[in-house]
C-alpha cells in the first residue's frame, strides 16, 4: 500500500476508503484454480508459497480472452493497496516477470538462475484481462525440483510471411528432388535433407545450452547475392570465387532501464513495461534469445505479440549456392558429419551452427562497421552484455573494462591484435580454455582484433589461440561441429544456469543529490516513514528562475517509484492557494514524471559519460519528464560527505515543515574540517503561489541561528551550463531554533523567516511557526 | 464499470465485483476483479512501449575458395532492415514532438 503521508509540506493527499483485501487465495503446487475475471480488470488475489526445495516454478494461466500474467517475489505489487490509483503501468513496474502475449494463455518458467530466483517465500500473482469481455480463467503454479534441461529449439520452416527482415522463401525446404543419404543425413529429398541439416544444427545447440523456455527460429532462403544496400549488385557479393552463404542474428535486444514516453494523448508517462527487470545487468543490452531464459518466457510473451509469428532468431540461407556462376558452382554439403576429403562442397551444418550461435547472443553491439558513428561507440550509449565481458589489455599488461574506456580507446583495442580479451570467469576457467592456468591476464581468452577492423568479424569471434575455438573463429576451414569455448562464453551472455546469489537491496541514503553536469540543480531525498520516500527537485525554469517539484512513493527493488496522482503524474508542480481548501493543488500542465534508479547506475550512459564522479557515493539515475523534455537521464550522487567524522551531532539533516501548507526546507548538517556545518534549501511560494527556493548556510551554526536567504538564479534543465552557472542575490533571512531532530510536532523547534521573491511575480512570504521533521531523523535512516 | 471519484487529490477507484461464477466445479474460486485506471485503449498502448527493440545487425557468413581448393568462410555484418525501419519511426516521432 502506498500511503501518501506528506501531511503538510505542500499538499495533502488523503487516503481513500479501503476496497481491497490483501492477496488471499493461496495456490498449491499443481492444483488448477478457475475464476471469473471481468473485462478491463485485473485480479491480484492469488499467491503461491514456494517450498525451499523447489528448483523450478511454472506459472501458467489460460482464459477465454487475451489474459496476461505478472509475477512478483517477496512483497505485494506496488500500487495495489488501498487508496492507490490502480494503474497497470505503475503496477507493471513492480513485476519481476511478465507474460503479455496476444494469446489466451501465458507461461512463465523460472529457476534458481534467474535474477529473482526460485526460493522459499511468497510469490504474488496478477492476472490481467485487457479484453472488454469477462474471461473464465484458470491458473496453475507448479513447483518442482527440475533443473533447466537442454534448450528446446523449435525451427519453423514454412513461415514465409513478411517480418521486416528481408524476403523469406520457404519452397527450398520442400524441394522434392531425390537425394541419396549422405554423411548421416538420411533425407530422401533435397528439401528433407535441408530440413534435417538445420534440425541437426539445432540439436547440437540444444545440447550445449540449457533452458526450459523454447527458442523459436525462423529458417528461410533468399537470394543473398543481392546486396540489400545496393539492390541488383549480385556480383559484389557472389562471384566464382566467393559468395554469401547465410545470414542470421537475434531478432531483438532488450534493456533494463527506466523509459518515459509521451503517450498518444500527449500526456507524459512512464513506459510501464518499458524496462526489463529480469536482466541481471542493468543499463545493458541483452540479445533476445538468452533473454527468454532470463525472463522465463518466450519473446511473444515479453513483447506482446502473437506467438506464431514471433521468433527469437532467424537464419536465411543463400539459395544461389550451387549456381554455376556462384562459388565455382559448388553446392551445399548437408551431411551431419563433414564431407570426406577432398571436401569440395560448402558445409551447410557448420554454416548454420556458426550463424545460429551468433543468433544465440554471441555478438557485440559495439560499432565496428557504421562509418556514420565513431568506431568503438556503444549502441545508443549503452553497454551490451557481450562487451561487458570484454577487457582491453595493454602492452604493459594493464587491464581495463572494455565498456569503461572511451570510444577512441575501444577503437584502438579493436585493432590491437591481442589486446582484446574475454574476462568472464565461466569461459576463463573452462576446460576449453587451454590457458586457464596461466597468470592473468594471459589466461583470458583472446578475441579477434585485426588491424584494420573487419566489420562482422572483429570482437565477436575468438582467435583460437590456446583455446578450443570450435565454430566461432572468424574464418572457418573444415567443418567444426562444436561450440568450443563459445559455449562457456554464451553462459556469460545470459545462458548460465549457475544459481543466482541473492543480495538484499539496501535502502537509499537520504541526502541531497545532484548531477555534476547539471550544477545548481538537484534533489532532496529522504524517507518519511516505512517505505515511503519524499523527493523534492529544485531546479530552474526556462528563464533561469528557481522552481521546484515534489514526488513521493516507495522504493521498490532499488527504484524510487514515485506514486501518481489522479492525472497519472508523479513529479508534481504544486500551486499554493492561501485561503482556499485545500491550500495547495497540483498544476497538471506543469507536472511530469520521475524515477530514481539506484541499481547499477554506474553502467548508465548518464553516469558513464567520462565525467569523474565520486566513487564513495552511491549513484542513481534520475529519469524525468517535464513539459517538452521527455525521458531525460541525470546521474545523481550525494552532495553530503560520507565516512568517519562526517556526521554532525545532533544531525538535523532532513526535510522540515510546519503544519501550514506550501513551504518547508531541507537541511543538510554534517562535519567537515572538524566543524559542524549547516546548509539548507527553503521552499516557498511567490505571489502567484508558484514554488520558489532559496539557499542558506552556516559554517558556525548556533542555537538559535539567523542566516541570510540567497535567491539563486540559474539555467534551464536542458540548457548548456553557462559560465557563471548562477547568480545570487539576497532575498531575506531565516532564524532557526533547532533543538532536537524529531518528527514530534510538540518539540520546541521553530523557524522564523521573511523572504521576498526577486522575480517577475514577486511576493513576500513570512512565517514564525513551530517546525518538525517530515522525514525520519537522519540517525534512523 | 468502475466509478471514479475525486477526493482531494486522490481518485478512488471502486472495485468491481466479479461476475457470477460460470462454473460450479470444485476448483472454482471467487475473486475480486479490480478495474484499472487506464482506459482500454491506453492500457493496450502500454504494450507498444516495451524494453525491446530490433537487433541492429545481422551476421553474414561468406565463403571463398582458397588456393588449395578448400572453402574458407568469413563473418561479416549488415544492418538489420527491421532496425533501420525502427530508427526511422523513432525519428518520425521525434519530429512530431518538435
Amino acid at each position: 500500500m502506498i500511503r501518501r503521508l506528506l501531511q503538510s509540506v505542500v499538499l495533502v493527499l488523503a487516503g481513500a476508503p479501503l476496497v481491497h483485501a490483501a492477496p488471499s487465495i493461496a495456490l498449491t503446487s499443481g492444483a488448477t484454480r478457475s475464476f471469473n475475471l471481468a473485462g478491463n480488470a485485473l485480479s491480484d488475489a492469488f499467491f503461491f508459497d514456494a517450498p525451499a526445495d523447489a528448483a523450478q516454478l511454472r506459472f501458467s494461466i489460460s482464459g477465454g480472452t487475451d489474459v496476461d500474467l505478472l509475477v512478483r517475489y517477496g512483497s505485494e505489487f506496488p500500487g495495489t493497496g488501498p487508496g492507490d490509483v490502480l494503474s497497470i503501468s505503475y503496477l507493471s513496474e513492480g513485476a519481476h516477470y511478465w507474460a503479455i502475449s496476444a494469446e489466451n494463455s501465458e507461461l512463465i518458467t523460472i529457476g534458481r538462475y534467474n535474477v529473482k530466483p526460485v526460493r522459499a517465500g511468497r510469490w504474488y500473482i496478477v492476472v490481467l484481462n485487457f479484453a472488454s469481455t469477462p474471461s473464465t480463467t484458470s491458473i496453475t503454479v507448479t513447483a518442482s525440483g527440475a533443473e533447466a534441461g537442454a534448450l528446446p529449439v523449435n525451427v519453423v520452416f514454412d513461415d514465409s510471411r513478411s517480418d521486416g527482415a528481408g524476403a523469406c522463401s520457404t519452397s527450398e525446404w520442400n524441394d522434392s528432388t531425390p537425394r541419396p543419404a549422405a554423411g548421416g543425413n538420411t533425407g530422401t529429398t533435397l528439401g528433407q535433407q535441408r530440413r534435417n541439416a538445420v534440425l541437426e544444427a539445432a540439436r547440437v545447440l540444444s545440447t550445449q545450452l540449457r533452458s526450459p523456455v523454447p527458442v523459436r527460429i525462423k529458417a528461410c532462403w533468399d537470394n543473398l547475392c543481392d546486396d540489400p544496400s545496393t539492390p541488383g549488385s549480385d556480383t559484389l557479393r557472389c562471384t566464382a570465387n566467393g559468395a554469401v552463404l547465410a545470414s542470421a542474428g537475434p531478432r531483438s535486444i532488450f534493456l533494463r532501464a527506466t523509459r518515459m514516453i509521451r503517450d498518444d494523448d500527449g500526456s507524459l508517462a512512464v513506459a510501464g513495461f518499458g524496462s526489463a527487470p529480469f536482466l541481471p545487468r542493468a543499463q545493458t543490452f541483452y540479445t533476445g534469445t538468452p533473454t527468454t531464459k532470463l525472463a522465463g518466457a518466450a519473446s511473444c510473451a515479453l513483447i506482446g505479440g502473437p506467438c506464431d509469428s514471433t521468433y527469437e532468431a532467424r537464419i536465411t540461407f543463400n539459395n544461389q549456392i550451387g549456381q554455376a556462376t556462384v562459388l565455382g558452382g559448388r553446392n551445399w554439403w548437408y551431411g551431419f558429419v563433414p564431407q570426406p576429403p577432398p571436401a569440395t562442397e560448402t558445409d551447410f551444418l557448420s554454416t548454420g551452427l556458426h550463424e545460429l550461435t551468433h543468433g544465440m547472443g554471441f555478438v557485440s553491439l559495439i560499432n565496428i562497421a557504421d562509418q556514420n558513428r565513431p568506431i568503438g561507440a556503444k549502441l545508443q550509449g549503452y553497454d551490451d552484455i557481450y562487451a561487458a565481458n570484454v577487457v582491453s589489455v595493454g602492452e604493459d599488461q594493464s587491464v581495463r573494462p572494455f565498456t569503461s574506456i572511451t570510444d577512441a580507446q575501444r577503437a584502438t583495442a579493436l585493432t590491437s591484435f591481442t589486446g582484446l580479451r574475454w574476462s568472464g570467469v565461466e569461459a576463463t576457467t573452462s576446460v576449453d580454455n587451454g590457458r586457464r592456468d596461466d597468470p592473468p591476464p594471459d589466461n583470458l581468452v583472446t578475441l579477434f582484433a585485426p588491424n584494420p577492423v573487419q566489420p562482422g568479424s572483429t570482437l565477436s569471434h575468438v582467435t583460437g589461440t590456446g583455446v578450443s575455438a570450435g565454430l566461432m573463429l572468424p574464418s572457418i576451414t573444415g567443418a567444426p561441429r562444436t561450440l568450443g569455448i563459445a559455449g562457456a562464453m554464451l553462459g556469460e551472455l545470459g545462458w548460465s544456469s549457475a544459481n543466482t546469489i541473492v543480495t538484499t537491496d539496501s535502502l537509499p541514503r537520504p541526502s541531497l543529490y545532484f548531477d555534476r553536469t547539471r550544477d545548481n540543480h538537484g534533489i532532496s531525498f529522504g524517507r518519511v516513514t516505512g517505505n515511503i520516500y519524499y523527493m523534492l527537485f529544485y531546479t530552474y525554469d526556462a528563464a533561469g528562475n528557481p522552481e521546484w517539484y515534489l514526488a513521493s512513493g516507495p522504493v521498490v527493488d532499488g527504484v524510487f517509484l514515485a506514486s501518481t496522482d489522479p492525472s497519472g503524474l508523479s513529479l508534481l508542480r504544486v500551486k499554493f492557494r492561501p485561503g482556499q481548501t485545500p491550500e495547495t493543488s497540483v498544476d497538471v500542465a506543469a507536472s511530469g514524471q520521475v524515477r530514481l534508479d539506484f541499481n547499477q547506475a554506474q553502467f548508465a550512459p548518464a553516469c558513464n559519460d567520462g565525467v569523474a564522479r565520486s566513487s564513495a557515493s552511491p549513484l542513481a539515475v534520475m529519469t524525468w519528464s517535464l513539459g517538452n523534455d521527455v525521458n531525460k537521464n541525470w546521474c545523481m550522487e550525494s552532495i553530503l560527505p560520507s565516512g568517519p567524522g562526517t556526521v554532525a551531532t545532533p544531525n538535523f539533516t532532513g526535510a522540515w515543515n510546519s503544519v501550514q501548507s506550501g513551504w518547508g526546507f531541507d537541511l543538510a548538517s554534517f562535519r567537515a574540517g572538524g566543524n559542524n556545518l549547516l546548509s539548507g534549501l527553503l521552499f516557498y511560494p511567490d505571489a502567484n503561489g508558484d514554488g520558489r527556493w532559496a539557499l542558506f548556510s552556516s559554517a558556525t551554526p548556533t542555537t538559535p541561528t539567523t542566516l541570510s536567504l540567497i535567491q539563486r538564479n540559474g539555467y534551464c534543465r536542458t540548457c548548456p551550463t553557462p559560465s557563471p552557472a548562477a547568480s545570487d542575490q539576497s532575498a531575506g533571512t531565516i532564524t532557526l531554533n533547532l533543538v532536537t531532530p524529531t518528527t514530534d510536532r510538540g518539540a520546541p523547534n521553530r523557524a522564523n523567516l521573511t523572504i521576498t521573491y526577486r522575480g517577475p511575480s514577486g511576493g513576500t512570504f513570512v512565517r514564525d511557526v513551530p517546525i518538525a521533521l517530515l522525514t525520519e531523523p537522519a540517525a534512523q535512516q | 464499470m468502475f466509478k471514479r471519484m475525486t477526493v482531494g487529490c486522490v481518485a478512488v477507484l471502486a472495485a468491481v465485483a466479479a461476475a457470477p461464477a460460470a462454473a460450479g466445479s470444485a476448483d472454482f474460486v471467487q475473486v475480486q476483479s479490480r478495474a484499472f485506471a487506464e482506459s482500454p485503449a491506453k492500457a493496450r498502448a502500454l504494450l507498444k512501449n516495451l524494453p525491446q527493440q530490433p537487433a541492429p545487425k545481422v551476421n553474414v557468413l561468406s565463403a571463398s575458395i582458397a588456393s588449395d581448393g578448400s572453402i574458407v568462410t568469413r563473418c561479416e555484418s549488415q544492418t538489420n532492415p527491421a532496425y533501420g525501419a525502427w530508427l526511422e519511426e523513432l525519428r518520425d516521432t521525434a519530429r512530431q514532438e518538435r
